[in-house]
């Protein structure tokens, strides 16, 4: 009894040791070598979206990219906070991913450090901050998703509106808007339908007890099993529903003469202020801000479209987004401001608190 | 046997409650409480949803995990293993996993909920395809009591293994002498005090475990107080998202405290039961109804937390339907290679993932028990075993609230060197699951005889001897179950790993998480086998070991 206890102690001892050092000598970012170069990205894109590019720019520059991804559960609190909690001593050199809104918020708290001039020269007409601190690409849009079981192709609702049509009642479906990318959607209304019919759009999707989902893939989800008939989801995930033969369909809303446009929801990059590799953060910067990038991003999983200017005139999309979409006009740095005005009134209206 | 010095015991509580409270207060530093108590204003009601679910899945584990034990207990050897074996795979479910699961079968459209409903007579009228399209089952799964069940049904083990470990170590000469005197009325008393208590120890650790989860209730659609944090901590406030916690903190350390108390004073074993010839129970025994029962009762308690997710998976990959769209990339490969080969797609894309996790949580786990075996030994000679219920306050801390406090605490000066490595991970596991290791190792051990320990001090070992040869073989059931809880809850874990995990060196279960969302196709189904089968490894092959143990030697019980 005691020879075998001892054994049994010995082996956990040696694997405890070996996990030990194993968790001790791992992970340091730039630990490649000291030969090699490192790159130290957070990116909010997803990993399968992510990687492809990853690997290419490792292959074309020899630079080592230490990436570390997020989950949709935790887009609000993931790796924009931790960028804003690790701002005494960066650990991060590029941000990747999550939107205008959540770069701005990490702009106005100085986080973040203006792009080189002639690369936002380069950036033309496409989405960015007004000094340079993120440059936005690769858009997606948020659309609406509708369960073709329910609905037939004359009778499909096509703005966001619809939402709070009484007859949905109990039937539609959001992303929980205090949280990723609902709460950047339900500010930018705020500004481009006004604070008060944004709060009566809130008042009415309370009415009509519309359901906050996990997420816009959870959105996805539902609609695609008849739980929810429509919903409010992104391009990306749509797109995966549809791919995948689920009897959904992607509306565009508010397309009219008169209406709002549906929110483009691009990407952005940004280069973290006092990150530990400024040359290879550059280096990454200008690779994902290319129109090659946006042309594998657009290929792949993500699917959106391009907005740098070479992109633009060649066209560079998804076939089965439609031409001339009709964005929502938002400035994200006015939006970012307005946050808690919008998550006051979703609290008050929407959650009753 | 020497008493330590109670300077000795107080450090080495001291050195615990730092590790798990120090990311907690790092947070909360700059609070500025008193001019913040507008953040506690409109908290009372998710505070009291929270307590509701935890509840819920504290009642539904003894529920589900009392019954099991006693049952599964008293059968024959062939359906006691593997009846267990059952059981403890429940405890390797992610609780996230279960909860979309019961969406994707009970939902209000779910697979088994629309047909059943069609079935009993409540489905459309009409055969009209909209109209049934259109048919919906009002159903309980977005309610606070579902995440009661879908908690309470993945903790259930906790309890069972509790209640089976008392069992296990009582004197049944206890029973005998209950029914001699009494009857079955005197069984039914003796056995309420020996099983009680452990079984609501464990029971109060489900509650504590429960009352700051984030991703079941954001599933599920319940607000909880755990929402309302992780909105602060989005507005950058992540002071008041840790004071926010601070109303939780007294109900989590009593329960703690409690538990343990309970725990504490459950101690029915004698030295019958490790002289290797326990008087068997000579009251009813199980005949074959009894093995029905201990069937049914393992039926029951696996179905919300194993059976229904293994039939969602098998559903959602029997109904998956390969990619059809030009995409590029290693993604393409995944999305169309069908499910067999996406196995070996996402083997390869997660790998590392699987490996880095599997030895950082067997590393977190081993830690954690041998940490909690020492503490709980040095503060019961002291008589301060209730005081380790202040680590329970650790259960009350939200993920998102630890890993965010870690980085304010270690990306600092030389600190900067463990903030880059794994280390901050098994920093971040041990914060958060350390006081469950405790929790479980100070039961295991009181149920070892004092006698005993006396007895091996009298015959000349050491306090190394003694425990060796002992106390550890006599706890060594529930040190194990300490150990395969915080391996399992850290393998899990998402909300602190995602935040501190190194760059360039993901985790697998915040990769198996995005690979949810992207919907059900071949994929998902692979990545969520990989995820339980890299957490079900270690477990399986310590079951294989105690399997195999006979065949390499008798070992005869009692023997030095």
């Amino acid at each position: 009894m005691a020879r075998r206890t001892r054994i049994v102690a010995g082996a956990i001892a040696l694997a405890l040791v070996g996990a030990v050092f194993h968790a001790g000598c791992s992970g340091s970012p730039g630990g490649a070598g000291p030969d090699r170069r490192s790159v130290v990205l957070y990116s909010v894109t997803d990993r399968e979206t992510a990687q492809e590019l990853i690997d290419r720019f490792e292959e074309e520059t020899g630079i080592h990219v230490e990436a570390k991804f997020d989950t949709e559960a935790a887009k609000a609190v993931g790796l924009v906070q931790a960028i804003r909690q690790e701002k005494a001593n960066p650990r991060c050199d590029v941000l990747w991913g999550g939107g205008a809104f959540f770069h701005a918020m990490l702009a106005d708290d100085g986080c973040l450090a203006p792009a080189p001039g002639d690369l936002v020269r380069a950036h033309g007409g496409a989405p960015r901050d007004a000094q340079g601190r993120w440059l936005g690409f690769a858009a997606a849009y948020r659309v609406l998703i509708v369960n073709t079981d329910v609905f037939g192709t004359e009778e499909r609702p096509d703005s966001i509106r619809d939402l709070v049509e009484p007859r949905y009642k109990g039937r539609v479906g959001i992303a929980n808007p205090l949280f990723g990318g609902m709460a950047a959607h339900v500010a930018a209304l705020f500004q481009a339908l006004g604070p008060d019919e944004a709060r009566r759009w809130l008042a009415g999707l309370k009415a009509n007890d519309v359901a906050l989902c996990g997420g816009m893939a959870d959105v996805t989800k539902r609609v695609a099993s008849g739980e929810l008939w429509f919903g409010i989801t992104s391009s990306i995930d749509a797109h995966v529903a549809v791919d995948d033969g689920k009897p959904v369909a992607v509306v565009v809303p508010d397309q009219g003469p008169g209406e709002i446009g549906c929110m483009e929801g691009f990407s952005a990059a940004a280069l973290v202020a006092g990150g530990p590799h400024p040359e290879e953060a550059e280096r990454l910067l200008r690779f994902l801000m290319s129109s090659r990038t946006e042309e594998i991003l657009a290929a792949g999983p993500a699917q959106t479209v391009g907005l740098l200017p070479e992109s633009v005139a060649r066209d560079v999309r998804p076939s089965w987004l439609p031409r001339g979409i009709r964005a929502m006009d938002v400035d994200w740095e006015e939006a970012a401001r307005g946050y808690s005005e919008a998550t006051k009134a979703v609290k008050e209206i929407l959650l009753g608190r | 046997m020497r008493t330590p010095p109670k300077s000795l015991v107080a450090a080495a509580v001291l050195l615990a409650s730092s590790v798990v409270l120090s990311p907690f207060l790092a947070a909360l530093s700059g609070a500025g409480l008193p001019g913040r108590t507008a953040a506690f204003n409109g908290i009372a009601g998710p505070i009291a949803v929270s307590v509701g679910c935890a509840l819920a899945a504290a009642l539904v584990a003894l529920v589900l995990g009392v019954p099991f034990a006693l049952l599964v207990e008293r059968s024959p050897a062939g359906l006691r293993r593997t009846s267990w074996t059952l059981g403890l795979m429940v405890l390797m479910m992610p609780p996230y996993i279960v909860s979309e699961a019961a969406v994707v079968l009970l939902g209000p459209a779910g697979k088994i909920a629309r047909p059943a409903a069609s079935l009993l007579g409540f489905g459309p009228r009409s055969t009209d395809p909209g109209a049934v399209a259109r048919f919906t089952v009002p159903g309980f799964v977005y309610s606070w009591s579902a995440v009661g069940v879908v908690m309470g049904g993945c903790l259930f083990p906790v309890v069972a293994l509790a209640v089976a470990g008392a069992y296990r170590r009582t004197d049944h000469r206890a029973f005998e002498a209950a029914r001699l005197a009494r009857g079955s009325r005197g069984v039914w008393r003796i056995g309420a005090r020996v099983l009680v208590p452990p079984a609501l120890g464990a029971a109060l650790l489900v509650f504590a475990l429960t009352l700051t989860e984030f991703a079941v209730p954001q599933l599920l659609r319940v607000r909880t107080v755990g929402e309302e944090v992780h909105e602060r901590i989005q507005e950058g406030d992540l002071a008041t998202a840790a004071a926010l916690c601070l109303p939780l903190l007294p109900l989590v350390v009593a329960a703690g405290g409690l538990g343990v108390f309970i725990l504490m004073r459950g101690r029915v074993a004698s030295l019958a039961g490790l002289e290797g010839e326990i008087p068997r129970f000579t009251g009813r025994r199980p005949g074959r109804a009894g093995h029905v029962a201990a069937g049914l009762a393992t039926l029951v308690a696996i179905t919300p937390a194993l059976i229904l997710p293994a039939v969602s998976l098998g559903w959602l990959a029997a109904s998956a339907r390969s990619s059809q769209s030009p995409m590029l990339g290693r993604h393409k490969l995944i999305r169309t290679s069908g499910v067999v080969s996406s196995f070996r797609e996402v083997w390869g894309l997660a790998r590392d993932d699987a490996v880095r996790t599997v030895l950082l949580a067997a590393a977190a786990a081993t830690l954690a028990t041998i940490g909690a075996i020492a503490l709980a030994r040095l503060t019961s000679r002291v008589g301060w075993g209730p005081v380790l219920g202040v680590l329970g306050a650790g259960a009350a801390v939200p993920s998102p609230v630890v890993g965010l406090g870690l980085i304010a605490l270690w990306n600092r000066g030389a600190g900067t060197a463990v903030y880059q490595s794994s280390a901050i991970v098994l920093l971040a596991w041990l914060a958060r699951f350390f006081p469950v290791a405790v929790f479980l190792a100070q039961g295991a051990l009181a149920r070892v005889p004092r006698e005993l320990e006396d007895a091996a001090a009298l015959a000349g070992r050491g306090p190394v001897g003694r425990f060796l040869a002992v106390v550890l073989p006599n706890a060594a059931p529930g040190l194990v179950a300490a150990w395969l809880a915080v391996y399992v809850l850290s393998a899990t874990e998402i909300g602190a790993t995602v935040l501190i995990s190194p760059p360039g060196e993901p985790f697998l279960a915040p990769s198996v998480m995005n690979f949810m969302r992207r919907g059900q196709d071949p994929e998902i189904v692979a990545c969520q086998v990989l995820l339980l089968a890299a957490i079900a490894s270690p477990p399986a092959l310590l079951a294989l070991v105690m399997i195999l143990r006979p065949r390499f030697g008798p070992v005869a019980k009692g023997s030095p």
